[in-house]
């Protein structure tokens, strides 16, 4: 059974629903109800990063023709800033005002790019380091003399928008895509879990004393194109935890109190900071490989994300935490129910509950 | 000692320039927005360690990549002061000579601009438990005539100021609506080209005295 899409921007709680996938049961709840599946002294760990503009559009000179760029990844390492990036590239063919209304799956590949040819990208460059197939290239932000562009932000909020998606009615703002926090700009997509959220409902869950902690996650790209490729998502990510962040998990989980992730970027960050060592330890780190069901979760008590088709690698991240037919169950509920998958569409509050599971030793993440 | 991060709009002129200069004197990391390159570029000269983001508050499309670039270079937010301002009109009118245009502009750059520039950096400010500042004006209390789109615009700004402040408790965001007085800076004489400068506060002082009084907040 398939969700119908979001195909408009919608934040905040109201209108939503909230599948909740627990131990005993699965049911369907407003989505304005989270705060009381929430308890005092639980943690909540959301995702404060920023959405760059991450879809450039301009023209390969050596071809003369037209392209969209899209970020998928940053490569760079963090101190280096946004220079190096994993990238899909197109060929835009003359014709569609609205040129991402075309599914990318269905787009023009460009084969005519070469690795060190240059695009012009709107008073950004870009060069062409490494093809890795099908659309995919590892790309440089450059000078004028081919230097790495320093402190290339700007020009990237300049010249850039966001990603758009062919499903949706409208074409996306920068503000559209943005959650509440505007933290580090360092994601590619919004993580948008965090849509659950406004600010009658933060209040809420502050005065009721659920804790909210910020974490850092560079959410990457959620599609490359045909799903056989999809497979292959996530791609390593860059993550980051404060001294305090890393304080208040640390204290939480040695106290007992649950950690909700507000997110798979959530979930992922961590998962794999847990893996790295135990207590969490401050700083920037590589979160790689993927939760499922062969790399349980072991640090986290339940995540809130959107509703994800089965064949999505968001779908089988769901199996860290609870056994593929109760995600199917769930999803079947879910889409009886008319609910709506995407960025902007219903969510799943899922328990964990794989923690108390005898003991596996982790698998890396 | 973490270094407390300040952001200023319309810091290039007046009050906000003389803020910038006293928060890095005070170790702040301080970021100026403000809408012209040569304006930035001398309080580069000025203050080298100023971080200078060229956009304008009145424009809905630069609010984001303001605020994400300045979240960017100062690695998070204490202060926000909402100091840029407009008097609608290039010269002081009756209200009823007015252009609705100019009274757009007045409350484009002096109400919605720093609404919109809060909403996007509140998270930011959670995170600090930080605070945020507007510059008002006698203008927004008393019904000056001529000063018709400005007073209006700036008695919103004050009224909004005290609602954030109202609702923006419970996040532990700290909300102040001030009112510098009459100051000797450029806006003053194009309203008041005949203004005696003798009678007007230097803007240094105005703004030594806001920073006495977030201190005393502080304290």
């Amino acid at each position: 059974m398939k969700f119908s899409a979001a195909d408009r921007v919608a934040k905040g709680a109201f209108g939503k629903t909230l599948v909740v996938t627990e131990r005993e049961s699965i049911r369907l709840r407003p989505a304005s109800e989270l705060p009381a599946l929430l308890r005092p002294g639980d943690v909540l760990a959301y995702n404060n990063s920023s959405v760059l503009p991450a879809s450039f559009s301009g023209l390969h000179p050596v071809s003369n023709r037209r392209v969209e760029m899209r970020l998928v990844n940053l490569l760079s390492p963090i101190a280096a800033e946004w220079i190096d990036w994993g990238a899909l590239i197109w060929s835009l063919e003359p014709g569609p005002s609205e040129p991402w209304r075309v599914p990318t799956e269905s787009r023009q590949p460009a084969p005519f790019i070469r690795e060190g040819d240059r695009i012009e990208l709107g008073g950004i460059l870009a060069v062409v380091r490494e093809s890795q197939g099908q659309n995919r290239f590892s790309v440089r932000f450059i000078d004028e003399q081919g230097h790495p562009l320093r402190g290339v932000l700007p020009a990237m909020l300049k010249a850039g928008r966001p990603i758009q998606y062919a499903y949706h009615r409208q074409s996306l703002d920068l503000w559209d895509v943005q959650t509440l926090f505007t933290g580090p700009a360092v994601s590619i997509e919004p993580p948008s879990a965090a849509f659950i959220l406004d600010w009658e409902g933060v209040s809420t869950l502050t005065q009721k004393g659920i804790r909210l902690c910020p974490i850092t996650h560079a959410a990457g790209i959620s599609s490359l194109g045909p799903i056989e490729v999809d497979a292959q998502l996530p791609f390593p990510e860059w993550s980051y935890l404060s001294e305090g962040s890393a304080q208040i998990l640390n204290a939480a989980k040695e106290g007992h109190s649950r950690i909700i992730a507000l997110g798979t970027t959530v979930a992922r960050c961590l998962e794999s900071a847990y893996r790295l060592s135990n207590p969490l330890k401050p700083g920037w780190f590589l979160a790689e490989g993927k939760l499922g069901s062969e790399a349980p979760a072991l640090f986290i008590d339940a995540l809130i994300t959107g509703l994800h088709d089965e064949k999505t690698s968001h779908y089988a991240l769901e199996g860290a935490l609870i056994p593929s037919r109760r995600a199917a169950e769930a999803n079947a509920m879910a889409a009886a129910a008319g609910l709506k998958d995407h960025e902007f569409g219903d969510f799943h509050f899922i328990e964990n509950q794989s923690l108390r599971a005898p003991h596996r030793e982790p698998v890396p993440v | 000692m973490n270094q407390k991060r300040a952001l200023i709009t319309g810091g290039t002129q007046g009050l906000g320039k003389a803020l910038a200069g006293q928060l890095l004197a005070l170790d702040y990391r301080v970021a100026v927005i403000a809408r012209h390159a040569e304006g930035l570029a001398e309080l580069r000269k000025l203050h080298p360690e100023a971080i200078a983001l060229q956009g304008d508050v009145s424009r809905k499309e630069d609010i984001y990549p303001l605020a994400i670039q300045a979240i960017h270079d100062l690695r998070g937010l204490d202060l926000l002061v909402h100091n840029a301002s407009s008097l609608g009109p290039p010269r002081l009118k009756l209200l009823a000579d007015t252009e609705c245009e100019e009274f757009e502009n007045a409350l484009q750059t002096n109400v919605l601009g720093p609404f919109r520039l809060t909403k996007a950096l509140l998270g930011p400010l959670m995170e600090s438990r930080g605070r945020i500042v507007h510059i008002g004006s006698d203008a927004a209390l008393h019904p000056y005539s001529h000063w018709g789109a400005y007073g209006a615009s700036k008695a919103a700004l004050h009224h909004l100021s005290r609602i954030w402040e109202t609702e923006l408790s419970t996040l532990g965001i700290q909300v102040l609506s001030w009112d510098p007085g009459d100051m000797r800076t450029a806006m003053h004489f194009q309203a008041l080209p005949d203004a005696d400068p003798a009678g007007l506060k230097d803007p240094e002082t105005s703004a030594r005295e806001l920073i006495a009084r977030l201190e005393g907040a502080a304290s």
